[in-house]
C-alpha cells in the first residue's frame, strides 16, 4: 500500500494516521531467532508463519539483526543454508519506537523501502513488528470503529428527539430525512409543515415563514450536505424547525449568514439555487434561530411563534425585490 | 391589478388554468430567475415571473402563497411541474418574452400601482 500524504485531500484515513501510536498497529505476535539459529531455520519459520522477515535477538528481546527472504536467498546461492544466522543477518536495522505516530513510520517505511520495521521501546528491548499490512489494517478498524460510532451518535440523537416527544404528548412530530442532491423530493418537508401549520389556524404570516424557513433548511440540506434529518415540534404555540446533516459543516458561518454568500456550482444555479440567501432568510422568518457548523455536521433550530408579539418586524427585516 | 389584464399584457398562453374561484385580482409581481429571491421577497398576493421550470418553482409558489407562475422565454416545463402545480392550484401560464422584456410589459400596471398606493416614482 503507497500513500501519499496530501495537504488538499486531507481524509479521515490521513487522521486516523495521525492518531494512531506504532504500537496499536504493530503485531504483537513475535516470531524471533536466536544467532545460533541457522539460515535454514529462518527459511522455515519464514515459510510457516507466512512472514517477509525475522528479527534476530538475544537475551529474548534484545535485537541484534534482521534476517529477510532476500538474506536467505543468498545464504542458498552461496550453498551456505547451514550456517548460523549470524553470518548472514543484517546488523544495521532500521527501527521505530513504539510510541510515535504511525504517520511517522509509514513515512519511514516508504522513505527506506522497507516491507517492516522492527519496533522498540524505550528500554530498547523489541516489542513488535510494523508492516504495511499492518499499517493498513489498523487504519480501517479505526475507520470502522468512528463510523459505528457516528452511526451511534445519530441513533443517540434520534431516540433522545422521540423520547422528549414522548415525555411531552402534546408535541406533534414531522420527520423527514433527505438524502444528498435528492432535489426532486426538496419542498416534502416544507409541505408538510405548511399543513400542520395551517391546520392549527394561524395567521397566513406565520405559514408562510414556517414554509419558507423550512424550505430553505431543506434545500440546505440536500445541496450542500451528505444528508440528514429534518424534523418539525409543533406545540399549542409554536413550532420548532430542527435541521442536522452528516457533515461537512460550513468553515466561516458568518460569512455563510451574510447575503449574496454561496458556494453553490453552475449547475446549481442553473436550477435556480445559489443566490445566498437562504440563511439569511431562515434566520428573518424565525423568532428565534441558531446555528452550529463544524465538519461533523450542521445543526440548524428554528423557532416560529404562532401569535408572535408584532407581525410588523417580520416584514420590516424583509428584503427588497432586486430587480 | 387584474391578474387577467397581466396574462394579457405578456400575451402568455395557458398551462394550467386557474380553477374556479381562484382569486382574479393580485398585488404585486415578483420577476426573478432565483428561487431564493422569490423566497425571500416580502411581497403578498403576487405573481411569479420566471424561466424556471422545474418542479421546484411550484413548491417555492406554495411556500410563499404565490398566486400563480408565469414562465418566460416560451420554455415549456416539464410534465412534473404541471403535475405539481395541478396538485397545489397554482395556475401557469407560458410566454415568449425574456424576463426583462416581460417586466417592460408590466410597466403600465406598476405606474398604476404606484399612483394607487401614493408613492413617487423612483
Ligand atoms: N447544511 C449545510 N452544510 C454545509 N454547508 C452549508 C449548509 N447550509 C449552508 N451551507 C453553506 O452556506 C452557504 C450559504 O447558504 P445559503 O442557504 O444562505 O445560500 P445557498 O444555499 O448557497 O443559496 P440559496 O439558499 O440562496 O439557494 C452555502 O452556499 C453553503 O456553502
Ligand atoms: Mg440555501
Amino acid at each position: 500500500m503507497r500513500m501519499r500524504i496530501d495537504p488538499v485531500t486531507y481524509t479521515p484515513f490521513h487522521e486516523a494516521l495521525y492518531d494512531l501510536r506504532v504500537r496499536d498497529a504493530m503485531s504483537k505476535n513475535l516470531i524471533v531467532l536466536g544467532p545460533e539459529a541457522t539460515m535454514l531455520d529462518a527459511q522455515i519459520a519464514m515459510r510457516d508463519h507466512r512472514i517477509s522477515g525475522i528479527p534476530i535477538v538475544i537475551d529474548g528481546d534484545k535485537l541484534v539483526g534482521l534476517v529477510s527472504i532476500q538474506d536467505v536467498i543468498e545464504a542458498l546461492v552461496a550453498n551456505d543454508i547451514h550456517a548460523p544466522v549470524g553470518k548472514w543477518m543484517t546488523e544495521k536495522v532500521y527501527t521505530v519506537r513504539e510510541k510515535i505516530p504511525l504517520i511517522q513510520a509509514v513515512k519511514e517505511l516508504q522513505k527506506r523501502g522497507f516491507g517492516r520495521l522492527p519496533v522498540l521501546n524505550a528500554e530498547d528491548r523489541l516489542v513488535g513488528m510494523l508492516t504495511n499490512n499492518d499499517v493498513t489494517r489498523a487504519v480501517m478498524l479505526r475507520l470502522n470503529e468512528e463510523a459505528r460510532a457516528a452511526e451511534q451518535r445519530e441513533a443517540d440523537l434520534m431516540a433522545r428527539s422521540m423520547s422528549a416527544t414522548q415525555e411531552r404528548p402534546g408535541i406533534e412530530r414531522i420527520e423527514i430525512r433527505v438524502e444528498p442532491m435528492d432535489l426532486d423530493a426538496a419542498g416534502t418537508f416544507a409541505g408538510l409543515v405548511k399543513k400542520a401549520v395551517k391546520k392549527r389556524g394561524v395567521s397566513p404570516d406565520v405559514a408562510r415563514r414556517a414554509a419558507i424557513a423550512a424550505y430553505e433548511a431543506e434545500v440546505n440540506v440536500i445541496l450542500h450536505s451528505m444528508g440528514g434529518i429534518l424534523e418539525a415540534f409543533l406545540s399549542d404555540q409554536d413550532i420548532t424547525i430542527l435541521s442536522r446533516d452528516r457533515g461537512p459543516g460550513i468553515p466561516n458561518v458568518d460569512e455563510a449568514m451574510k447575503e449574496g454568500f454561496s458556494t453553490a456550482n453552475e449547475v446549481v444555479r442553473a436550477l435556480g439555487f445559489g443566490a445566498g440567501m437562504g440563511l439569511p432568510n431562515m434566520k428573518r422568518c424565525s423568532d428565534e434561530f441558531s446555528i452550529s457548523a463544524p465538519a461533523s455536521g450542521t445543526t440548524v433550530t428554528m423557532k416560529i411563534l404562532f401569535n408572535p408579539p408584532s407581525q410588523a418586524t417580520h416584514q420590516e427585516n424583509a428584503t427588497e425585490e432586486k430587480t | 391589478m387584474e391578474l387577467q389584464e397581466i396574462i394579457r399584457l405578456l400575451n402568455a398562453e395557458p398551462l394550467v388554468a386557474p380553477e374556479p374561484g381562484h382569486p382574479s385580482s393580485v398585488h404585486d409581481v415578483c420577476a426573478a430567475d432565483l428561487l431564493s429571491d422569490i423566497l425571500a421577497t416580502k411581497k403578498r398576493d403576487f405573481v411569479i415571473l420566471t424561466g424556471l421550470v422545474t418542479p421546484q418553482v411550484i413548491r417555492v409558489a406554495e411556500a410563499t402563497d404565490a398566486l400563480g407562475v408565469v414562465i418566460v422565454r416560451g420554455k415549456t416545463p416539464p410534465e412534473a411541474t404541471l403535475e405539481a402545480a395541478r396538485k397545489s392550484r397554482i395556475p401557469v401560464w407560458r410566454c415568449s418574452m425574456q424576463l426583462f422584456e416581460s417586466c417592460v410589459a408590466l410597466a403600465p400596471l406598476i405606474e398604476e400601482k404606484r399612483t394607487k398606493e401614493g408613492v413617487a416614482p423612483t
